[in-house]
Formats: C-alpha cells, structure tokens, sequence
C-alpha cells in the first residue's frame, strides 16, 4: 500500500456554529461553511474543480446535487458519500486522493446534517432488519461496550463522567460549540439513564451543522498561504454492520480503530508518541476512553487513569476534544470528521476559536467511527 | 399402542391481582388474580412454550395439530407457524382447530385416530390461548392465558390411551363472534347445567364405557370447564369417586382451549402409575379422554405457587398490551419474501458450522465469516447460552415504538456450542447480568408488513418442572 503524504494541503477550513439551528435550511448550513472556508482559502468559488459531500440521512440530501443545488456550484464532479458517522472524514479522503492523484487542483470537502427539523432523539430507524438485532439504538449499541469495560477492568461511571466533564469544559471555551456550558461529575452521575451504564451525559447531542474544507496540490497551496497543513494519512477500515454476532467480539476494543490507525501512521511515517493532539470520536464517553487505547494512545483499561492524571487535557501531554468534541462541540452526523479536520487544522496554525492548545503543536490525529464500535473507523494525520 | 408420552402445561409468568384492577378503579377489592401472557406473547408463542418443554421428538413427528378460540390470524393457519418452528418434516400434517374450548382435546381425538389407523406415528397436538375481557368485567379477572402441549405416539411408553369420545351442543354458555372484541355470556346457571355437567356426563359415561372401565376405577378427573363448582355433581351422577383437578382457577384463571391441558398436567402429576384419569373438557358439547399412568409418562406442569408466578402486572401495562389504551405505533418494515427466505434462520435458529476452521456463526452466510471457506453446513444452535454483555435502553422505544414498549433490555447471548445473538430480554427479566444462563424463548416482536414477525428472546435459563 501506498501514501499520499504530503502531496494534498489544506487551503481553508470552515465550520457553522453546531447546535439547534432552528434558523438554518440545509442549504444555509452549507452555505456558512463553504463561504467560510473559500474565504480562508483566498480563492474564488470558480477554482473549485470537484467537490465531495458527505452526509448521513437521505433526508440530509441525497447524490452530487445535494452541495451543488445548495451552494450554486455547477457543472462539476460531485459525489455524495456515505459511510455511517464516518461520511465527512471519508468524503475527505475521496477527495484527496482526487488531488494527490494529479486530477483536480483544488477541491472541495463539504459534510452537513440537519437533525434537529425534528424531535427525533438519538439516530431514528433506517430500515434496519425486522428482527436481527431488533431493539438496539445508537446509546444501546454504545453502552454494549460500557457494560462490558466496566465489569473487566472493575471501574464504574465515574470514569466515564471523567469524560463528559472534561468535554463539557472544553465545549465551554469554543464558539462554535453546541453546548457551552461546564458540568460537574455529579450532575452527570445524577443524570436520566438513557442506556445502562451510559446516561444523559454520557451521550453526545444530536446536532444540526456543516463544515467545510478546501484542499490542493501543495504546489498550488504554496502561493496562497504559508501556514498550509499537510496531509499525512488517510486510512479507513471498515469490518462488520453486526458485530454482536462475531464469536470473538469481546466488547472492549474495536479492531476497525485499531487497522485503520496503524494505517494512517505508517502513512504518515510516524508513531504514537509523535502527536501533538487528537480529536476523537466521542459520540458517548465510553468511546473516547476504547478510542484511545485502539489508537494505542493509553495502555488497554488505563485510558481513564491517564485521564484522571490530566494528560488529555488542553495543557496536558496529549491534548483530547480540545474542541469538546462530538459530546459537546456536537454531532451532526456528515459533518463530523470535516469538523474534526477543521478544528485540527485551526489548532496546528495556532488559530483555534476554542481551547488552543499551547506549544506549537505539529502533528494532529482525527478519528472517526461510522456505526456503532466495530463497524467502521476513518483516521487522518494532519501535519505541517 | 396408543399413548401420551409427554404432556407440558405452561402458564405465563406475569399476575393479575384483584387487589390492582379494584385499586385501579377505585373500587372495592374483590377476589380472583390470573395470569397474564407478556405484551409479546400470543397464542403461537404460547403454544410454542409448552411445546419446547416435550422431550424432542424432530424428525419422527408427522403431525402438528394447533387448537385455540384466539389465533393470531383468522386467515392462515398456526400450526403450520408451529410446526416449521419446530423443524418438522415437510410431510406432516397440520391442522388448526378454531373456535371451540375443546378443541384440543377434539384435536387429540383426531390425532389418536390417524395414529390407530396407521397414518401417523407421532402427532404434537398444542393449544394457546389469549383470553381477552372488557376491563372491570368479571373475565378480566376470572380468564387466564396459557398454553399447552400433548407428544402422542404409537412407540409403546407413555399413558395408554384407553379412549377418547366426543358429545356436541349448540352451546349459548359463551360465544364470540367474528368481529366482538370479547366473550359474550348466556345465562350462567343455566350454562352451567345445560353447556357444562351435562354434555360432559354424556362424553365421559360413553369414554369409560369404550373404555371398559368401571367408574369405581377411575383414580383421578380432570374437568376443564367455565363453572368448575358442579364438578361434584359431574362426579356424583356418575358413580366415581375421585379427586377431582379443574385446573389452576383460584391462581391463574380459565383458560378456555388451553385449560384442559392444566387440569390433566395436574391429575397426571399426582397420579401414580396404573390409575385410570380421565379428563373431560367443556365447549360447544364435552370431549372426553381415558388414559393409565405409567411412570414413562413425561408431565411438565406450571407450578403456579412456585417461582415465576410472582411477577405483578401494572394494571396500565396489561390494559395497553391488550389495547385497550390507545398507542400509535408504527412498526418496522418487514418483507413476506424474505421472512420466507430466513425462516430456518429466524424460526429454527439455524446458523452454520464451517467444516475448515470449526467456527459455528450466526447469522448463516455462504461462507465462513472467520476463515473465508465456503464448505459450511446448516446447524441448528442451542437455545441456551450467557450473557456476554447488556444494555437496559430507556429510549429505543421513543426512537421507534416498532422496536418495543418502555425499556428495553437488550443482551448479547453466547450460546452453548457456539454461535452469538443480540436479542431482547423478555420483560420480566430486569436483572440482568454478564455471564448469567439463559434460555431462549420465542416471542412476538412486532406486525411489520402487516404480519407476525416473531424472533427469540432471553430469559432465565429455567428450571424445569418449575415454568
């Protein structure tokens, strides 16, 4: 296998603000972001040569016409990608290799999802099996992981609180975030069970937003702007839609985090002590915590114990959701993994409207599971 | 020789309490407590139950006959539901018995008759029924949900069947018709006398009498009927002298086509072997059977003072689970062709066994998941396993009423010999635990595209003898 290091910069990122956007139609949400990140990128609209979207819901928008009825860009290349929560991060992989490969100069990675036109809670039926596995929802598939964790590694919820504080503080801090507001362990040990052990703060909201990323050859890049980061890896892996029926499964790890990021550092030429900072796919708190150890960033069991210690605070050893991540930055769906290249991006050039983290950091690891835990992971390595 | 070689009596686990519809309704307590199928139990399933306590019989069965006044469909047959459930040849007969209280003791009549002449072998004759009452009526109280199941055959063990005689009446005692909700009484006194004691002194004289056995020599009786109390006098006309079992109506209720299979699980269970019982069950005229114990007699009946019969139902629950409270649901889609494809898969629980790596996997695939061979067989897999993990969800059913109602447990089972499922946790298993045994019981899970979509689900590995 091959890589595409270094052979794809990022020109412009851009991001709504995430939350109840009661106030915004798809097409604004898409609007805001890609005005954003065209604008970042200094470059007009017309040098946009190929765009990808990604987005969850057919409901969301479905094909290429999706972005381009929404934003007005016409009479190009744009594929529409889904791949479960992954869809924004693998969109972005799609449209790399359609710069790497010499293609297209620049191009366009556009993820959005309007969840909240509705009072659905939690991800609603999409036609699942009438009886295999009938019964289970986004929180219960989680919390499958949360029983299992606990009862091994003999911990209880307050490791996962641990998570939604932290989260929670960071969430605070960043302008664009959907919640802003600290929590204490105890509200988030006192709160509503949504599924044992996982409750009401355990989970990441369900969120409307879009966010937006413009891509090109370095080469291009290079006159544009000289804080350009780099891609460095792209890896995706996906394994299972049931695992709860592989004999081995055994709850705890999720082996499709565990490919994919071997992947992207091997791309990237790099290991685990070389990131600077991460943002990782913490749609419930028990997942950032097997996020972690699958990335081989914490010992297996211990992520909770590095936690409690302070590494993965904005000024500890290896910041984690300096942005708040998806459990309170927010999680519409298809924009996820954009938003995390965004926020990576913005924290490598020392500009985020969050929590920055201090020390000039170089190297950046986005993380983003489609499906529940064993499903799919993307991974990408962002450098300078 | 014809004989009853195993009979198993189930009783659904949840209660209904007196003392919870009068406290509902404000109202002062009166008497009766029954029990109560769970929101996911029907009569197939109930069926099914008492069934899955028979010693197996698989291949040899070369009948299902299925007997009940509340099927789930009134246009397509249930024991034919039953009857790839259970695996059973192609071949077999089955038949469906509507509409009458006896009808599984007339089912095992006709059963007893294909097995003296030669057309069968072995016959599974199965009854379930949900008995359902307008609220605060006295058959909200006095009916009970059940099932029940008779293994017959000609292989010599077993309680000889000695005979069986059957007497009809246009019985005004109680009625449905097709589009009332409920039971519909007569006058019960005059129910009692005419549709109950006398057609049955008529069915039993005339079963004793094919029998050739002398009423002094009947050692037990077992009388399913809507008015149990004239039992005595069913007795007395007749010259026996004899306990006499009317099944578990102080406890649990009448449970109409069912409630025969209570009232001889508990004569049989108290007989020793050589007595002669007979059982005579009430409905649109009597049915009546003869039989001698004999130890090799297989007899599953519900404990009903035992353990699992102290569930209480919360009286809103039950009232929705019977609809009698209004719930939109919207249930998920399903297909009549694929449920056709996946019924091995779905009904039988079958998965596959890979011959290169030994792996048995669940669901089953064309080729092995692990190994990526394709030499793999169908297998059926153990209905028993642990907890590996669970989940107590409290909002899958706002997600989607289709996927249950209130909260929902959800385990992923490692079966015994192999093979893994995630199912549901029936409702009256809240404490769940990893690594704790369970059984797997099948159970209705929803109507999507309009049919009966039923899968399995977990609960205590039982006890047997003890439902």
């Amino acid at each position: 296998m091959g890589t595409i290091k270094d052979k794809v910069a990022i020109l412009g990122v851009g991001c709504t603000r995430f939350g109840e956007r009661h106030d915004a139609s798809v097409a604004d949400l898409l609007n805001e972001a890609v005005d954003e990140a065209v604008a970042d990128a200094g470059i007009d609209r017309a040098a946009i040569e190929a765009a990808w979207v990604g987005t969850y819901f057919p409901a969301t928008g479905t094909a290429g016409v999706a972005l381009s009825d929404a934003v007005r860009l016409y009479d190009r290349p744009i594929t529409r990608v889904e791949n479960y929560c992954a869809s924004g991060m693998d969109a972005f992989r799609n449209a790399c290799f359609g710069v790497a490969s010499g293609m297209y100069d620049v191009a366009l990675v556009a993820g959005v999802e309007k969840l909240k036109d509705h009072g659905d809670r939690g991800i609603p039926d999409q036609g699942d099996h009438p009886v295999l596995g009938r019964g289970r929802s986004a929180p219960g598939s989680f919390a499958l992981s949360a029983t299992r964790y606990l009862h091994d590694f003999g911990v209880g919820r307050e490791v996962l609180a641990d998570v939604a504080v932290k989260n929670h503080a960071n969430g605070a801090r960043h302008a664009k975030a959907h919640l802003r507001r600290a929590i204490t362990r105890e509200q988030a040990l006192e709160a509503p069970m949504i599924a044992s052990p996982l409750g009401l703060f355990d989970c990441a909201p369900t969120s409307d937003g879009a966010a937006a990323v413009v891509i090109a050859r370095p080469e291009v890049a290079h006159g544009l702007r000289d804080d350009s980061v780099l891609v460095k890896g792209v890896a995706l892996d996906v394994w299972t839609g049931r695992p709860y029926h592989w004999n081995d499964f055994d709850y705890r790890h999720w082996p499709t985090t565990r490919r994919a990021t071997a992947s992207a550092f091997e791309q990237a030429g790099i290991q685990a002590v070389d990131v600077d900072l991460v943002e990782n796919h913490d749609c419930f708190t028990i997942t950032e915590l097997i996020n972690l150890e699958d990335m081989g960033l914490a010992p297996e069991g211990k992520a909770w114990q590095l936690l409690r210690e302070g590494v993965f605070e904005v000024d500890g050893r290896l910041p984690v959701n300096a942005s708040g991540g998806l459990k309170s930055f927010g999680h519409p769906i298809g924009a996820t993994g954009v938003r995390m290249v965004y926020e990576v991006t913005r924290q490598l050039q020392g500009r985020s409207e969050g929590a920055q983290v201090p020390g000039a950091p170089e190297v950046g690891v986005c993380q983003n599971i489609g499906g529940a835990g064993g499903n799919l992971t993307a991974v990408t390595v962002l450098g300078r | 020789m014809t004989s009853l070689q195993a009979l198993c009596a189930y009783l659904p686990h949840w209660r209904l309490d007196a003392t919870t519809v009068a406290a509902a309704w404000g109202a002062p307590a009166g008497r009766g407590r029954r029990a109560i199928a769970d929101r996911d139990e029907d009569p197939l399933t109930l069926a099914f139950a008492a069934t899955s306590g028979l010693p197996s019989a698989g291949p040899a069965i070369d009948a299902v006959y299925f007997a009940s006044t509340s099927a789930p469909y009134l246009e397509k047959q249930t024991a034919s539901v039953l009857a790839a459930a259970l695996g059973v040849e192609r071949t077999a007969r089955t038949l469906d018995v509507a509409a009458s209280r006896r009808g599984w003791v007339t089912a095992i009549g006709l059963a007893i008759d294909g097995l003296a002449a030669g057309s069968l072998t072995t016959a599974v004759v199965a009854t379930g029924e949900l008995r359902s009452a307008e609220p605060r009526s006295a058959d909200e109280l006095g009916f009970a949900d059940a099932g029940g199941a008779a293994l017959l055959s000609v292989d010599g063990t077993g309680a000889e069947v000695l005979a069986v005689r059957s007497v009809h009446a246009d019985d005004l005692g109680s009625w449905r018709r097709t589009d009332d909700p409920h039971v519909r009484h007569g006058e019960q006194r005059h129910a009692a006398a005419t549709f109950e004691l006398e057609p049955a002194q008529l069915a039993l004289r005339d079963a004793l009498a094919a029998a050739g056995v002398a009423p002094a020599d009947v050692a037990a009786v077992a009388y399913s009927a809507s008015q149990p109390a004239h039992a005595g006098k069913l007795l007395a006309g007749l010259g026996i002298d004899a306990p006499v079992f009317v099944g578990s109506t102080e406890k649990a209720g009448y449970a109409g086509a069912a409630h025969p299979a209570l009232c001889l699980a508990a004569a049989l269970g108290a007989a020793s072997p050589g007595d002669v019982v007979a059982l005579v069950a009430t409905g649109d005229g009597a049915d009546a059977l003869v039989v001698r114990a004999d130890a090799s007699c297989v007899v599953v009946g519900p404990d009903v003072a035992g353990t699992g019969s102290d569930h209480e139902v919360a009286y809103a629950s039950f009232l929705r689970s019977r609809g009698a409270l209004a719930q939109e649901t919207e249930p998920p889609r399903s297909s009549p062709v694929a449920h056709h494809r996946d019924t091995e898969q779905h009904l039988r629980l079958s998965g596959i066994h890979c011959s290169a790596c030994g792996q048995v996997q669940y669901p089953a695939t064309s080729r092995c998941a692990y190994c990526g061979a394709e030499d793999v067989a169908p297998v059926a897999l153990a209905r028993h396993g642990r907890v590996q993990t669970f989940t107590t969800d409290h909002i899958v059913a706002g997600i989607n009423p289709g996927n249950g109602e209130g909260v929902v447990t959800m385990a992923v089972v490692d079966l015994d010999g192999g093979g893994r499922v995630f199912v549901q946790c029936t409702s009256d298993y809240s404490d769940v635990a990893i690594d704790d045994e369970v059984e797997l019981v099948l159970r209705h899970l929803h109507d999507g595209s309009g049919f009966k979509n039923y899968y399995w689900k977990a609960r205590p590995a039982a006890r047997r003898g003890s439902n």
